[in-house]
């Protein structure tokens, strides 16, 4: 995974979040419901290297595709509004524009973005980015993704 | 429920794509006129076994599953057993309408004079009548009534689907291999044209204080919703006290509490606080649990048929009080599976939020602490309970309850030491390929189980068995678009089956039990569940659906004449799914019985529509393969598979009077000349 890495001491815990975040769930729309496996990699947060991250989630038969797929909550301490969100029956593409929390939230500003494409209902990639100033601090990370459905999954219904 | 996504799946990706004979057990009927034919079988069993020695079946009927296979060792001429389990639906629910041949009675709505044939309210439909309650503070199994509903709550249509899952016959057989070909139009049809969780306008407002006939609103085919099977849920809906048994009901179950568990909490919230504003509506069922089909008026054709032609059982239960997981676990195990260390297989305690606690919210009346199925933004959804220890939640009432009946009930609930037993739906321990199964506070995953199970008592002894499950896919888990229920399948939870290449091969798909039975290569014993599509759960699937899929495997055996000549095929359901039933539930343990289910068994021996009244549950399966296969073992001591065939009267022969007890299933067949073996 190829990230581009260029900023200071932003929390590792915050930017994790982002991108167990983003990395998230999954859904109905042309993805199977069942159990999922997302993979990622966060690079940048420090110049020691990173194992990739492992997120199993279960996905149920009518889930939400963006609450599944691209989580579009509000990064911790910040608050977040959606600039774009596109779909089609195979792929998620979203952009976010975060304030705060620092003292002049005003000047703490993160862009984020992220797509997922799915090339058969059990698998897709994707990729997120961040960028912008934190604390004072440039901020830029991101991380390509790939989720694989591994099995069923029980549903609230059963 | 499948949802949109198979509608969407299918548009677009899948164009391409005796005897129990446990020695020493109190046994059989004491009434020389009940039909019981365990006597025939239970004594001197080593000289009765029907013996066709490997290498002599006439038939090629013995696959080489064992170099000392025991398969063909049977007391009795049934050499196989296929069991199919369906979903959710008591038998009122499906049989409240039936009228069996001549000589034969039955125990149902009609009978009893709840409704009349043309499903309207009959001369005793008080016998079903339903109560509001209040229970506050500390949970009750039978809190305390205080006034009986005028009319019921409206129904509502939950997650019943608008549009069927399918947009034509063909698009839903390129997904699906399990119906008859004449019946994909089903898949394709009988949407709502409702949104979700709403009021479903197509039943009445201000129904009566009675069961409700859905063919008076709703074709058969048409998808609906439903209602609540969870496991302390169903206790309330039973209503049990020992202050109201009696010498015919010595459980004292009620069974009027249905809608109001319905609508005071429903399926759980897995510890979110009750939503403002919340009405009878809130919970998306209103009284969902009432509903019945009615077979007079030409529900259910191909299961009356079936009953009319071979034996039909109406006083078969579902074991636990609970939903699909635990009832399929519970048929595997003969007893529950507890939270375990994944190493030694010791009791371990489970994360907090997995913790069952149904004791009101405060302020509230009835919506539960902790339960659910499972939310990983909260870490939360209470499926555990250590019932073991009286200060946990939830637990003392029951206890209390079951320690004040006439009777002792099993092993004083059954409940081993710090012991968290799942009681509800939670993930098995392994993946279908094998792979451990992630855990966690989040997961909602049980960890793998070192109990022993019946397919290990199987293997131990020789007998050949599998498992198909529909969707299996050789353990990826994704065919018939994913709908594969992994939770059904009782030996994903099992360590020493999953980590034992040979044993996980015995987990196979519906097209593999298609070619078994073709090529006659059928184990001893088949347990086979229908994918999601298929099962006839409410709202996901539809009964119509699920008896197309039993259709296509019975017509298959009848059409292989060495197979019809000795297999026995069981149908029968996971649990009654919530909906209401008037039948008497014996209160073994703990963990149940809960409400009756149908059982159907299909055999050359089983002809003449007879109706058999013997009290069963899940695990008269397992005691019928240990008696017919001569096991002369049970799954554990803990198993229910020890308790005693009921000894009945000739005046009462639904309560067994040495209960708790559980017959064999052997009173489903009719061996005549060839039972004396």
């Amino acid at each position: 995974m190829k990230v581009t890495t260029r900023y200071a001491s932003m929390p590792a815990s915050l930017l994790a979040g982002m991108l167990i975040c983003a990395a998230a769930q999954a859904d109905e729309f042309l993805a199977m419901p069942g159990l999922w496996k997302t993979t990622y990699e966060l690079e940048g947060v420090s110049a020691e290297p990173h194992e990739p991250k492992v997120v199993w989630h279960c996905v149920d038969e009518q889930a939400d595709p963006w609450v599944s797929f691209a989580q579009l909550q509000d990064l911790p301490g910040m608050t977040c509004s959606r600039s774009s969100l596109q779909r089609n029956s195979t792929s998620l593409k979203w952009k976010t524009q975060c304030h705060g929390p620092g003292p002049d939230a005003g000047a703490d500003v993160i862009e984020a973005a992220g797509a997922v494409v799915f090339d058969s209902p059990q698998h897709y990639t994707g990729w997120v980015k961040f960028s912008g100033r934190l604390m004072g601090y440039p901020v830029r990370s991101g991380s390509k993704l790939e989720g694989q459905r591994k099995a069923a999954c029980t549903s609230p219904s059963d | 429920m499948i949802g949109s996504y198979i509608k969407d799946r299918m548009a677009a990706f899948t164009g391409s794509a005796a005897l129990v004979c446990l020695s020493g057990l109190p046994l059989a009927h004491a009434d020389p006129a009940a039909s019981n034919k365990d006597a025939q079988f239970r004594p001197d069993a080593k000289q009765n076994i029907v013996l066709v020695q490997k290498g002599s079946d006439p038939h090629g009927t013995n696959p080489p599953y064992d170099s000392d296979d025991h398969s063909r060792y049977t007391r009795s001429p049934i050499k196989h057993v296929i069991l199919i389990i369906g979903e959710n639906r008591t038998f009122d629910h499906v049989f409240a309408t039936y009228t069996p041949p001549k000589g034969q009675t039955v125990s149902n709505l009609l009978s009893k004079g709840i409704v009349n044939k043309d499903g309207t309210p009959g001369p005793k439909v008080a016998l079903a009548r339903q109560w509001q309650a209040t229970d506050t503070g500390t949970y009750s199994n039978s809190p305390t009534k205080t006034q009986a509903y005028t009319v019921l709550p409206d129904i509502n249509t939950d997650g019943a689907p608008t549009v069927p899952f399918a947009a034509s016959a063909a698009q839903a057989q390129a997904v699906e291999p399990a119906l008859p070909d004449g019946d994909y139009f089903e898949l394709a049809s009988g949407g709502t044209n409702l949104p979700p969780h709403s009021i479903d306008t197509r039943f009445p407002s201000n129904l009566p204080n009675a069961p409700v006939d859905m063919s008076r609103s709703i074709s058969y085919n048409d998808y609906a919703s439903s209602p609540v099977h969870r496991f302390f849920q169903m206790w309330q809906q039973l209503d049990c006290s020992a202050k109201a048994a009696t010498r015919s009901n010595p459980s004292g179950c009620q069974s009027d509490l249905f809608p109001w568990v319905e609508t005071t909490v429903g399926a759980g919230a897995n510890g979110a606080p009750q939503p403002a504003n919340f009405t009878d509506q809130t919970t998306n069922e209103g009284s969902t649990a009432m509903q019945f089909l009615n077979v007079a008026k030409g529900d259910a054709p191909y299961f009356t048929q079936l009953a009319q032609q071979y034996a039909l059982s109406d006083n078969f239960h579902q074991s636990i009080q609970g939903g699909t997981g635990a009832n399929h676990i519970m048929l595997g195990y003969g007893s529950l599976i507890y939270y375990a260390d994944p190493v030694t297989g010791k009791p371990q305690t489970p994360p907090p939020g997995q913790i069952e606690n149904p004791n009101p919210m405060p302020g509230t009346n009835n919506w539960y602490t902790q339960d659910g199925y499972g939310n990983p933004k909260l870490a939360a959804g209470g499926s555990y309970v250590n019932c073991a220890d009286d200060s946990q939640p939830g637990v003392k009432p029951l206890k209390t309850y079951l320690r004040a009946l006439p009777y002792k009930v099993f092993k004083d609930g059954d409940c081993a030491s710090n012991a968290y037993y799942l009681v509800n739906n939670y993930n098995p321990g392994y993946l279908g390929d094998g792979t451990p199964a992630p855990l966690g506070p989040t997961q909602f995953t049980i960890p793998p189980t070192q109990q022993n199970n019946i397919g290990l008592l199987l293997t131990k002894h020789h007998v050949s068995w599998k498992y198909y499950g529909e969707g299996f896919n050789g353990g990826k888990e994704d065919g018939e678009a994913g709908t594969f229920c992994n939770i059904c399948d009782p030996f994903l939870y099992s360590t020493q089956i999953m980590t034992n290449p040979t044993l996980r091969a015995n987990n196979q798909d519906i097209t593999d039990l298609y070619n078994d039975i073709q090529n006659d290569t059928l184990p001893a014993v088949s347990i086979v569940k229908p994918d999601a599509l298929l099962d006839g759960h409410p709202a996901s699937s539809k009964l119509n659906l699920f008896e197309g899929f039993t259709q296509k495997i019975v017509e298959m055996v009848q059409q292989n004449p060495n197979a019809w000549n000795d297999t026995a095929i069981m149908i029968t359901f996971d649990e009654g799914g919530g909906y209401y039933d008037s039948g008497y539930v014996q209160a073994v343990d703990f963990f149940g019985d809960g409400t009756r289910i149908p059982l159907l068994v299909v055999s050359k021996y089983s002809r003449g529509g007879r109706v058999v009244h013997t009290y069963y549950d899940h695990v008269s399966f397992d005691k019928f393969v240990e008696a017919n296969w001569s096991l002369h073992e049970t799954i554990s001591p803990l198993g229910r598979d020890n308790l005693p065939n009921p000894i009945t009267t000739r005046s009462n022969p639904y309560v067994p009077l040495n209960q708790p007890a559980i017959g064999d299933l052997f009173d489903m067949f009719d061996f005549g000349e060839h039972g004396h073996w």
